[in-house]
């Protein structure tokens, strides 16, 4: 009997495990069985848990190897492929240069990666699809241990990111190991960190506007005390990124002192103003100063009497008037932006009240002609800032704001050059740029299904475009799931997509309640930007010492771009990022190298000068002068819609443009009409291919650069370049006609090799 | 111990049932309970009747529970969107308007609960490959509308199915017309001879056209004119989101019919004109449309939904549609007729009446044939039911779907709808028995005849679907209707429209 019934239960469990099987209509599918490894790659690669993917990712042996500035972080990760269960831990050992000095050990955290699981791809990059689960958070590997969340299951990929702090270490390689433990079983990790003799001096150029919600703290820290504020401030500030707290008790004592606590950190570089003007402000209602003019200019105030010549706080405070925010696309905000912004607009009366006021209350009397004056200054070239989704033609060029417009619409050169020649003329050459929710691949974003390795280029395309400013319209979404009822459980941990159908908008930090934790928890993503602000810090420090060498050598037209272009046209075009983590670490040690040889040999590593340039193009004498006549297309000499697509276009025979890296020429706008120019090469089959963009303002001159490594067309094969324009415009009766004649002198064209 | 052996056996087998239960999904769904079909439709001007009666006779038809949900109007759609994108809504089958159906489709994979699908949409395809019905001896595909197959087909799969099919123009109200002594022969076939017929009515005391600013058709109709006066090739560019030279370029408002089109609507609204009815700049839409009915104007631009959205109180009103007339401005393109009374007269040609006027090359007879054929557009390209990807019911769902692409389906949508049909061919047809409206019938024919611009605001062309570009000339401009009454022309829209689509090509492309 006791068989029988043993046959039955096998009989039964079997069949028990056939239904099992057969259920579900879908099943996810047997992986095979993995070797437990250790690897590591580029700190600007997210690896994702699941390890499906592995071969695609550029491994290297399992070690860690950062280079670094003096007082910056920089980062490198390990990734542990788990064949079993596993329970690990990384603990640092002791590095040494060498001199024997030690890399101190407080100045290294250890972070157990913890990853968000997306439901679906939003941001397009086709590095993610549904389903995977990609690194995000940074848990302090330490509080990870104490909540036992230090495991890796089998079959799955589990990233360590280590980061190193070079404050106040001196410059040498750091070498030694760090034990890694993977079910109690050691393995050293060799360890090397070289901290390049090169220092970023003084307060950051690079301004930025994180906002920080003090009401959604709650939902996230259960608190929103004013500790906690200063934790995320602290926080932010860590990332080289300035807050913007956005709370409803401020007062311009409380303000100022908050300005003082700030700039103790030289990252603190931005101060919002804590005022937003609503669509119907005015500047005085029945001849008197209204309420919010009266409170714009008691902050500006506040920043006055605690600046000195040493520190002029009001040199670094910009203005964000959040109700015109994305006035371009928000319905009803047009009308009010335009008067706000305008020149002799509202704003710039508001400016003038409190220049008024500080007259009248003898201020600039008490002070040196020098610092009143440079005081003055500052107040009238306070930056507003100005979102706007799109290029806005009439807006450009015309209002007193400081756009801040998607980073996406610098893309396009001849947008580009608008906005900075209107940052020149209109806003103190002040140019800010934003992101969230928009735009998408393969732009730079913060989306959590997006590669970090964009926002980290990011800096480097920043400095080359003369980006001055960053916005990020809030850090910590803990309180709202859009689409769904205000009382909806977020799951702060494991809800990656809040903001609408985007993954990781709106949040770059986590709480650090739920881990006891009197600070928030950064993001790679987070890392990524303060890694790009990094290298913005370089150029900079590289920036200036060619400045002096350009003084020394007598060099009159120094142009930085043109040292580091090299540099620039392996990471990015436009504000598209090059899809090589190795190009950047690449570029990032090149750039070092220049600038330790100039610092200590007063030489040029790479001259610009030396680089073969080649003219591919002998204008005859006159023909440089160009005129540019729009002409009809259609029939009976009316504007149809050939007449609207004909491009007049200005031809130039080329010489072969083979191994070409860049094409370069200048025209000097010589006409009455503004100038928007396609650059198109053409081959000898007559295809054209369209390469850059160009604007120039009447009297102005353009240089041209256009990088040519991603040109579509074999550069052996052009035979012409095409400079091609507009033909018909809208009149101010409304009616499309063709455009006035365009004149411009153009001067021969090169080519670097 | 075989009474034990049997004992023991039932207690393991009902383990094992419960083990299987619990064990083998890796999702359930909570709900309303595990075999009811759930069924969320939005209600609109075609109301939701005729869901309810196909789902009682699917009901009855298979014993399966159906429970239909419906939600009102702008606000039901947004709560339909949302309830979408949570992705764990018990809803089985979704009927609305999916304005976002085809960048869903192109955004891809999705991971719900755990499980990849290939798209948050259940595929189809074998849906509209099967016979509805044994005896139909045609595939849903086959019985299908070419141009909803068309609108459908993404690569050769589809994800949905239309739930309507309508058309929008020019709604004439019979009464009045025959009060004012018109007849067959004062039925306008230029846009010219329409705004002289205006004229006429606006001079014996009577509103030629009435609207509502607040919720306009205009621009629903404006594209008809715009395909009229490009025609077929033409307009083939602009709907695969290429420019008039059919390449790919910013150039999407560069059409010369694109200003025509405008300028017809301009001088049908200018206030200065009078054409209009005077409540039209501050009515609601539903007033308006009562107005109509009760005789106050001539005619008015609305829709196929506009018996059933004004309920019986109005059934039967004696209306129905006129072929939008062929805009004047054509003779542009021709080169053998340049004026309006020869266009006029080549048009009765070609409607199959008189004989073609002396001097018009057949190149030009055949570009007004073209234009004919665009005298409505179609409405209810968007009305779309679909199925979540994550659906438990999946089987009965598709197979709901496929009882409602049978002939017994349409039949009960044809007399659910009094009359209307949807644009899946009904082998047995329909029943004669129904009583339909004068509308209706008016209706019914136009689809017969198939003189539809094939025109949607949500196309598949990745422009437009995923780029975002406004068919409609929203293109970094309001609404250019109350632009053209705000004193914007045409040309300044258009070029408006395409200056914005310049300067934001790049990211508008970035997909």
């Amino acid at each position: 009997m006791k068989k029988q019934i043993k046959r039955i239960l096998a009989g039964v469990v079997v069949g028990a495990a056939v239904l099992a099987v057969v259920g579900c209509g879908k099943q996810k599918q047997e992986q095979p069985k993995l070797e437990t490894s250790v690897w590591s790659t580029y700190n600007t690669t997210k690896v994702i848990q699941q390890t499906g993917r592995n071969e695609a990712y550029q491994k290297q042996d399992g070690a860690l190897s950062v280079q670094m500035m003096q007082n910056e972080y920089e980062g490198a990760q390990l990734i542990v492929t788990a064949g079993e269960d596993l329970t690990y831990h990384l603990i640092a050992g002791i590095l040494e240069n060498e001199n024997g000095d030690v890399f101190p050990a407080e100045n290294i955290q250890i972070y157990h990666q913890k990853y968000q699981t997306i439901k679906t791809n939003y941001n397009g990059d086709e590095a993610f699809q549904a389903g995977d689960s990609i690194p995000d958070m940074l848990l302090p590997l330490d509080i990870a241990v104490n909540y036992g969340e230090n495991t890796i299951s089998a079959n799955q990929n589990q990233g360590i990111t280590v980061e190193f702090h070079s404050k106040d270490v001196p410059a040498g390689v750091y070498t030694g190991s760090f034990t890694l433990e993977l079910n109690g079983e050691k393995t050293e990790i060799p360890v090397s960190v070289e901290v390049w003799d090169i220092r970023y001096e003084g307060r950051r150029q690079f301004q930025s506007c994180f906002m920080i919600y003090r009401d959604e703290l709650i939902v996230g820290e259960y608190s929103n005390s004013d500790e906690v504020v200063a934790a995320y401030i602290e926080k932010l500030l860590e990332y080289k990124a300035n807050p913007f707290v956005v709370r409803t008790y401020y007062t311009p004592e409380n303000y100022a002192r908050e300005a003082q606590w700030i700039f103790e950190s030289e990252n603190g570089n931005s101060l919002a103003l804590p005022v937003d003007l609503h669509l119907d402000y005015q500047v005085y209602v029945d001849g008197t100063v209204s309420e919010p003019a009266q409170m714009v200019v008691d902050y500006i105030r506040a920043l006055v009497d605690i600046s000195t010549e040493e520190l002029n706080y009001v040199q670094y405070l910009y203005f964000y008037p959040s109700s015109y925010d994305e006035a371009d696309v928000v319905e009803g905000r047009w009308d009010p932006a335009t008067e706000l912004y305008r020149e002799d607009g509202k704003l710039q009366k508001t400016l003038e009240l409190a220049i008024q006021q500080l007259e009248e209350d003898g201020w600039f009397a008490r002070q040196t002609p020098e610092f009143a004056q440079q005081m003055k200054d500052a107040i009238l070239t306070i930056p507003v800032v100005f979102t706007n989704v799109n290029f806005v033609e009439e807006w450009v060029g015309e209002l007193n704001a400081t756009f801040c417009p998607y980073l996406s619409l610098y893309n396009n050169t001849s947008v580009l050059n608008q906005y900075q020649d209107a940052a020149m003329d209109h806003s103190n050459g002040d140019l800010w740029a934003y992101t969230c929710s928009g735009p998408v691949d393969p732009y730079p974003t913060f989306h959590i299904d997006d590669k970090i390795l964009d926002m980290r280029v990011c800096g480097w395309m920043e400095k080359a475009h003369g980006i001055t400013g960053y916005l990020y319209y809030k850090v910590n979404n803990y309180a709202y799931l859009t689409n769904a009822p205000s009382d909806e459980y977020i799951d702060l941990y494991g809800t990656p997509a809040r903001y609408y159908e985007v993954n990781g908008d709106g949040f770059l930090f986590y709480p650090g309640r739920y881990y006891s934790s009197d600070e928030p928890f950064g993001t790679v993503r987070l890392a990524a930007y303060r890694d790009g602000m990094d290298e913005y810090d370089m150029l900079c420090v590289y920036e200036h010492l060619l400045q002096e060498y350009a003084q020394e050598q007598g060099i009159t037209d120094f142009d930085f771009n043109a040292y580091v272009d090299d540099l620039y046209s392996t990471l990015f075009t436009g504000v598209v990022a090059k899809q090589s983590d190795e190009a950047l670490y690449a570029a990032r040690a090149e750039l070092a190298q220049r600038i330790l040889t100039l610092k200590n040999q007063g030489t040029l590593r790479y001259d610009p000068a030396d680089g073969e340039t080649v003219q591919i193009s002998a204008l005859p004498e006159g023909q440089e002068a160009v005129v540019i006549r729009s002409e009809y297309k259609d029939k009976d000499e009316n504007v149809g819609a050939k007449t609207k697509m004909f491009r007049p276009s200005y031809k130039a025979k080329v010489s072969s443009m083979d191994g070409a890296k860049t094409l370069r020429f200048t025209y000097e706008n010589t006409g009455t009409e503004d100038i928007t120019m396609q650059i198109v090469l053409v081959t000898k089959d007559m295809e054209k291919v369209t390469v850059d963009t160009s604007y120039c303002g009447v009297g102005k001159t353009r240089q041209v650069k256009v990088n040519l490594s991603d040109a579509e067309v074999d550069l052996a094969d052009v035979a012409e370049i095409s400079l091609t324009f507009d033909n018909v415009q809208t009149n101010d009766a409304g009616q499309v006609v063709l455009l006035p004649d365009k004149a411009f002198t153009v001067y021969d064209f090169f080519i670097t090799k | 111990m075989k009474i034990m052996c049997k004992k023991l056996l039932a207690l393991v087998l009902i383990g094992v049932m419960l083990l299987s239960v619990f064990a083998g999904c890796s999702k359930q769904q909570s709900g309303a309970g595990g075999d009811t079909l759930v069924i969320t439709v939005v209600k609109l001007g075609y109301g939701d009747e005729w869901l309810r009666s196909i789902a009682a006779a699917y009901e009855e038809k298979t014993g399966t529970d159906v429970k239909v949900i419906s939600k009102i109007g702008d606000a039901g759609l947004s709560a339909i969107k949302g309830e979408m994108q949570s992705q764990v809504s018990e809803t089985d089958i979704f009927f609305t308007r999916a304005q976002e159906f085809f960048k869903s489709i192109y955004k891809g994979g999705v991971n719900i609960g755990g499980t990849n699908y290939d798209c948050e949409f259940a595929d189809l395809t074998d849906v509209w490959n099967s016979v509805a019905s044994e005896g139909e001896g045609k595939t849903i595909k086959e019985k299908m509308d070419p141009a909803f197959e068309e609108y459908y087909n993404v690569d050769g799969k589809y994800y949905g199915l239309p739930w309507a099919n309508g058309i929008m123009g020019i709604v004439r109200n019979k009464n009045v017309w025959d009060k004012l002594g018109l007849t067959d022969e004062d039925v306008p076939r230029t846009t010219e001879e329409l705004f002289a017929l205006c004229d006429r009515v606006k001079a014996l005391g009577t509103a030629p056209f009435i609207y509502s600013l607040e919720a306009e058709y205009y621009s629903s109709v404006a594209p008809v004119w715009f395909s009229q006066y490009e025609g077929s090739e033409s307009m083939a560019y602009y709907n695969n989101g290429l420019d008039p030279m059919g390449e790919n370029s910013f150039n999407l408002y560069a059409y010369d019919g694109q200003v025509e089109a405008l300028k017809v609507i301009d001088r049908l609204v200018d206030k200065d004109n009078g054409y209009q009815h005077s409540i039209s700049s501050s009515s609601s839409f539903t007033d308006m449309q009562s107005v109509f009915m009760l005789d106050e104007a001539l005619f008015c631009v609305n829709g196929a939904w506009l018996e059933t959205e004004m309920g019986n109180a109005y059934y039967n009103t004696n209306i129905d549609f006129i072929k939008m007339p062929i805009i004047s401005s054509l003779v542009n393109r021709m080169e053998t007729v340049s004026d309006d009374e020869t266009l006029s007269a080549v048009i009765r040609y070609v409607d199959g009446e008189g004989e073609a006027p002396a001097g018009v090359s057949q190149e030009d007879i055949e570009i007004v044939r073209d234009a004919r054929r665009n005298s409505y557009t179609r409405s209810g390209f968007d009305h779309t039911a679909l199925i979540p990807a994550y659906s438990n019911q999946l089987d009965t769902a598709k197979d709901f779907l496929k009882f409602m692409c049978s002939d017994e389906g349409l039949n009960i949508y044809y007399e659910a709808t009094n009359g209307n049909q949807l644009p899946i061919e009904n082998t047995a047809g329909y029943d004669r028995s129904v009583e339909i409206s004068t509308f209706r019938r008016s209706v019914n024919e136009v689809l017969a005849e198939g003189y539809i611009c094939e025109y949607d605001g949500y196309v598949k062309a990745k422009v437009y679907a995923i780029g975002g570009v406004s068919r409609y000339w929203y293109n970094g401009s309001n609404n250019f209707v109350r632009a053209l009454l705000d004193g914007s022309t045409p040309e300044e829209i258009c070029a408006k429209n395409n200056k914005y689509l310049q300067n934001n090509w790049s990211s508008i492309t970035g997909y």
